[in-house]
């Protein structure tokens, strides 16, 4: 053919040729350069087009078709345009034809030589014939060169300037098949590129009318375009269903289909296809009588189609077969999938026999050998999972899918994890969880970091333990440390911040200390640990070898090793950790001096402002600036969730089943909702009390959060402790530990008092409650948090103790209702068991008060009197870590001065308030007070006896520097630090006026 | 609701299910492009990615694995013919094993055209390669599923172009560039019949 010319072979062989990329990009600049010269016209004589006049038609199709190859080799070919448009504007069809392909090819639709066409391109797609000339062209050659050129430049003013010509022109009566066709896929494309120009109510009769062409090209095409255009506007083409259904029915159930369009023998499978992609667009379709414009539509038609179309979705789940012939079977099977995810669609609504069958297809697949069949297998079977109720079915093929998710095939090995994500539950999520994890060790690169990311995301969804879920996450640390985004590890401070119920902050700090323990751990590893340890340290920091200065250690050996960003995490816990524990600060002050001067802006300012903060600021602000963080507010979304949907897109079913809440999601947010209130105004309160028989550490400026500041604002219809009465239940809480009566609360609406007696492990607690208001009190309940270490009977006024919001019962003015516990303590605590009081006054306003009852580790304690030589002995054999507990306490600046009257109440305290026995000869210098006691519980040994845990004391004064050291040292940590926390608070108490 | 804004493309692109392939790559064995077609506007810089992640993703598979690749946003669906890897990019939600399909209707076509085709036929005859395409695939959706309708609209458009140039009309340039009566006859050499020099190297299917 003349218009391939020895040049064109010649270049090709040159390429062919080429041993490197390097000489062939060589090559293809030299050619560039001649084409370039070829079309600057000698003397400077330009067309007015731009293009060289002097070219002959045969140079500038065979130039023209150079750039074609060089372009599809996919090089940049950014000149010669004005070439090509004399080539489409030419009258030659032979020229016209390279030019419409070099047009498609090597122009975008915003360039703006397109324009200078676009008037030939009108005049060919308009004029059907150009019959004028002798030859016998067929008249619709040029229009079919217009109409893929237009579908494959897309351009804006492309479309503005001929959208109604192509939509003439694909339902005109003239136009040939062959031209509607290409002009139903034109239109589409036109259409994905700027929606509006087709409106859908007034096009959807002439689609209904090119749906009833006979012409399978023709149908296929406009299928496209129905199809298309119906997933943009649904409901705008629902009255097309039943001629859809029709189609199908004719290839699936009739097998009526020209011999040409057969494709291995199935009848045309693009067009099934089509039209069960199009039919999934409507999932109500099989209940929903289809909004039918012209009201033609009877019930029974209806009734007809969803029969008609029940019945081909069957045939096609039975009757696909495995064939020899891969073509077929790929072809059969990918209509078959089509049927399963329409099934899909359909949901409940749906024949329940269509989706077992598709289940059961569905456990086929994904066993077979043929890995697409396999592939796609999982990812419908995903799909599936979705439906409600098919979660049982689908754990049955659990172990067929972690088989696949060590497939060779990284494709097959996705969706294997797709699929596990997906099926996962509260029943199987830590095996699932157990094995992907163990996977995740063997695992490829390419797929690490989604693994990485779905794993957080079920164990946090899943975590009916909280610790489970910490452990997995530093697990992922260990393994795969490079794949843990900073989402992932900002989720797990988040969710330990906000928990802050049982023992998971405590759990979380250790944990992360024996992580961040060796030398070599991952950066990640320190960024959780540092900021963990910053905010939570405290609470682990009387457990061995985790002190504050060990904490610094720890983390410190790391400094050098680690990126700015971590340095900067690490600088603010050093400043938290110095200004809870005297022993860091010196250890903390030459990393603030050298980071005076580092490199990094950031850290140079969080050094520089931590170092300077003690002189610049009182010790209450600094205190409230390095106070623990308040709670996270629970966004909607998690930045995983996001995480995902950005890789994945918003239809992926992980996406999806993430979105969704686990019931264990759940019930710790009802948990977090019940206790969030509840555990917040302890802490406050526990706080208020400034004590230390709550777990926190009384000299922490972390844990001595003001109460009410981070009080959520959502409370308003309820009344809770107000402010300003907290200073004094904080005092009475205190008094109430150490004597046998008082107020534990009062207000003008309420008085609560204790009575308590205590004899060995046994103790009598009786509470009134006392309306003071002018009006009685409706609903009134009294909720004794159970314990562990306590075991409670409860007696009380009728009502006090319902559980039922609407239960309670009714104090009238100026009376009391009664509480009466018998407790029988059965292992070592430091903590306060709560009550919450809850009752309505008759204004219907809602008042709930979290208290703490003042029953204490030293309300159980009985004095021993020991020599003084056995007592040291015993206080030296108990020296060491664990069993030791030591804090230093300042009296305030107004306290009296510390002379021997004011040591004799102290050894009052020790002996009356704490229940120790006074060891008098331990103590050469009025300034020491020692003393023992055995701590009682009703628990039993193995030899039927209580045990019971011994405690002694020693409080050492400084007078000089108007302080106190209190050091315990007993058998059980626990016992330890409560002893210690109860003697601290009440000295404190004792040193203010 | 849809985008109604008329310059909206990017919303628009995602209010309408795309039903097509994005784009298709010819690529041998070595690496080398034969034939790359873009439906979709991708910048030199995507283009030029996709063409490095076709090299890397897909050439290495071994042939028992599935023929879909995932990239994210996209899959690439392909098919091995001898030393040839047909590509096409497909987005999610596409029918991948339908598209599997297509291309070897693509392959069955270019067959029936070169009679037996290889991959030198490719090479030296791209212009057709692309005409066959663009007579199949309209912006990257099939058009046309009967090869006899395929083929017969580009013998007649061949013929049209035989018949359009008037005879003599090149005939000097022709002889500037050497083209010898032979040459000229094995080029222009009518569909469905083989010429001997052509069948080179190429591997056969």
């Amino acid at each position: 053919m003349a218009s391939q010319a020895r040049g064109l072979q010649n270049f090709i062989s040159d390429l062919r040729n080429a041993k490197s990329k390097e000489e062939e990009t060589k090559r293809v600049d030299k050619e560039l350069a001649n084409i370039r010269k070829q079309f600057t016209p000698k003397g400077g004589k330009v067309a007015e087009d731009g293009s060289n006049p002097a070219l002959s038609s045969y140079q500038r199709k065979k130039y023209v078709w150079k750039l074609v190859y060089i372009h599809v080799l996919g090089y940049d070919v950014d000149f010669g345009h004005a070439e090509v448009m004399v080539l489409v504007r030419s009258n030659k069809y032979s020229e016209k034809h390279v030019g419409y392909t070099a047009l498609s090819l090597l122009l975008r639709g915003d360039d703006p030589m397109v324009n200078t066409v676009l008037s030939t391109i009108r005049k060919d797609l308009t004029t059907p014939s150009t019959s004028e000339k002798k030859n016998s062209a067929p008249p619709d050659a040029g229009q079919s060169l217009a109409l893929c050129s237009i579908a494959n430049i897309i351009g804006l003013e492309l479309i503005q300037a001929l959208h109604s010509e192509v939509q003439q022109t694909l339902v005109a009566k003239s136009s040939t098949p062959n031209v509607k066709k290409k002009a139903a896929l034109c239109l589409l494309r036109l259409v994905r590129t700027s929606p509006k120009v087709v409106a859908g109510r007034e096009f959807a009769p002439q689609v209904a009318q090119l749906l009833q062409d006979r012409h399978l090209g023709v149908l296929t095409s406009a299928m496209s375009l129905l199809y298309g255009l119906a997933s943009q506007i649904p409901d705008d083409y629902e009255s097309l269903i039943p001629y859809v259904v029709h189609i199908l029915g004719m290839l699936v159930l009739k097998k009526a289909c020209a011999r040409e369009y057969l494709y291995y023998r199935t009848p045309s499978p693009w067009l099934q296809i089509k039209l069960l992609k199009f039919l999934q667009l409507y999932p109500t379709s099989l209940v929903q009588t289809p909004k039918n414009g012209n009201g033609k539509e009877t019930a029974a038609d209806n009734a007809a189609h969803i029969t008609q179309l029940t019945s081909i979705v069957s045939k096609i789940l039975t009757e696909t077969d495995v064939s020899d012939s891969i073509n077929k079977s790929n072809a059969d099977h990918a209509v078959l999938f089509e049927a399963v995810n329409l099934i899909v669609t359909w949901g409940s609504s749906g024949p329940d026999h269509l989706r077992d069958g598709a289940m059961k297809l569905l456990g086929k697949f994904i066993s077979v050998r043929e890995p697409n069949i396999r592939y796609l297998g999982l990812l419908t079977m995903a799909k599936l999972a979705q439906l409600e109720g098919s979660a049982e079915s689908i754990k049955k093929h659990q172990a067929t899918v972690l088989v696949s998710l060590k497939d060779a095939d990284i494709s097959v090995r996705r969706r294997a994890l797709d699929l596990l994500f997906v099926m996962c539950d509260t029943d199987n999520a830590e095996r699932i969880v157990d094995e992907l994890v163990a996977h995740l060790v063997l695992a490829d690169a390419a797929i690490r970091e989604e693994m990485v990311l779905k794993i957080a995301i079920l164990a946090e969804k899943y975590a009916t333990d909280l610790r489970w879920y910490v452990d997995t996450i530093l697990k992922l640390i260990s393994i795969s440390g490079d794949h843990v985004s900073d989402a992932i590890w900002h989720r797990v401070v988040q969710i330990v911040t906000n928990h802050p119920q049982g023992d998971l902050q405590a759990y979380t700090a250790a944990t992360l200390l024996v992580a961040a323990s060796p030398r070599r751990c991952h950066e990640t590893a320190v960024r959780v640990a540092a900021y963990v340890l910053g905010e939570f340290g405290f609470l682990i920091a009387e457990r061995p070898g985790m002190s504050g200065e060990e904490q610094f250690r720890i983390l410190h050996q790391h400094w050098a090793t680690s990126e700015y960003q971590t340095r900067a995490i690490l600088t603010s816990t050093y400043a938290k950790l110095a200004n809870l524990y005297e022993e860091c600060r010196p250890l903390v002050a030459p990393v603030f001096a050298r980071c005076k001067n580092s490199v990094d802006v950031e850290i140079q300012q969080r050094a520089a402002e931590y170092a300077s903060m003690r002189e610049a600021f009182s010790p209450e602000a600094v205190e409230d600036l390095l106070r623990e963080m308040p709670p996270f507010e629970d966004n909607k979304q998690s930045a995983l969730e996001q995480r995902l949907r950005d890789k994945e897109g918003d239809d992926s079913a992980a996406v999806v089943k993430a979105a969704r809440p686990s019931a264990a999601q759940r019930e710790r947010a009802a948990q977090s909702k019940a206790a969030a209130r509840a555990v917040e105004e302890v802490q406050a309160q526990a706080k208020a009390d400034d004590v230390g028989p709550i777990e926190d550490d009384p000299v922490s400026p972390m844990s001595d959060g003001s109460p009410g500041t981070n009080r959520p604002k959502d409370r308003t219809q309820k009344v809770g402790i107000p402010r300003e009465v907290i200073p004094a239940m904080r005092k009475a809480f205190s008094n109430l530990c150490t004597s046998p009566s008082g107020v534990l609360f009062e207000n003008a609406v309420l008085q609560v008092g204790v009575k308590q007696e205590y004899v060995g492990a046994q103790g009598r607690i009786s509470v009134f409650f006392g309306n003071l208001s002018k009006k009685p009190l409706f609903h009134f309940r009294a909720i004794v948090e159970d314990v562990e270490h306590l075991k409670v009977q409860k007696q009380g006024t009728q009502g006090l103790l319902d559980e039922d919001e609407n239960g309670g019962c009714t104090v009238a003015v100026r009376t009391q209702a009664k509480l009466l516990l018998l407790v029988e303590v059965t292992a070592p605590f430091d903590d306060a068991p709560a009550m919450r009081v809850v009752f309505e006054t008759e204004e219907g306003e809602l008042h709930e008060y979290p208290l703490r009852l003042p029953v204490v580790a030293t309300c159980f304690m009985e004095p021993v009197t020991l020599e003084p030589a056995a007592f040291m002995q015993r206080w030296k054999s108990l020296e060491g870590q664990d069993r030791e507990c030591q804090e230093v306490v300042k009296a305030p600046a107004n306290a009296p001065t510390i002379d021997e009257e004011y040591m004799t109440r102290i050894s009052r305290i020790v002996t009356e308030g704490l229940k120790f026995g006074r060891c008098q000869g331990c103590d050469p210098t009025p300034w020491t007070v020692s003393g023992a006691a055995t701590f009682r519980t009703g628990a039993k040994d193995m030899n039927g006896n209580n045990i019971n845990v011994g405690c002694l004391v020693r409080v050492e004064a400084n007078p000089q520097a108007g302080a106190f050291r209190v050091t315990t040292r007993t058998l059980h940590p626990l016992c330890s630090k409560a002893v210690k926390n109860v003697a601290l608070v009440s000295i404190k108490l004792s040193s203010s006026p | 609701m849809p985008a109604t804004d008329i310059t909206g493309e990017a919303m628009a692109n995602s209010a309408i299910a795309n039903c097509g392939w994005s784009f298709v790559v010819l690529m041998s064995r070595q690496g080398k492009i034969r034939l790359s077609e873009f439906f979709q506007s991708y910048t030199e810089s995507e283009k030029r990615r996709i063409l490095r992640d076709i090299g890397a993703d897909i050439l290495p598979r071994a042939p028992k694995m599935c023929n879909i690749v995932e990239k994210g946003t996209y899959k690439f669906v392909y098919r091995r013919y001898a030393s040839l890897y047909f590509v096409v990019g497909v987005p999610l939600g596409l029918n991948e094993l339908i598209v599997l399909e297509q291309i070897h209707l693509f392959v069955e076509a270019l067959d029936g055209y070169f009679n037996s085709v290889c991959e030198l036929d490719l090479v030296f005859s791209l212009h057709k390669s692309l005409l066959i395409l663009f007579e199949m695939f309209i912006g990257g959706m099939l058009c046309e599923s009967s090869k006899r309708e395929v083929l017969k609209s580009i013998v007649e458009a061949e013929e049209l172009v035989e018949e359009m140039t008037k005879p003599g009309e090149d005939t000097a340039s022709q002889l500037d560039d050497g083209l010898s009566f032979q040459e000229q006859f094995q080029l222009g050499r009518t569909p469905g019949r083989r010429t001997g020099p052509a069948a080179g190297p190429g591997g056969r299917r």
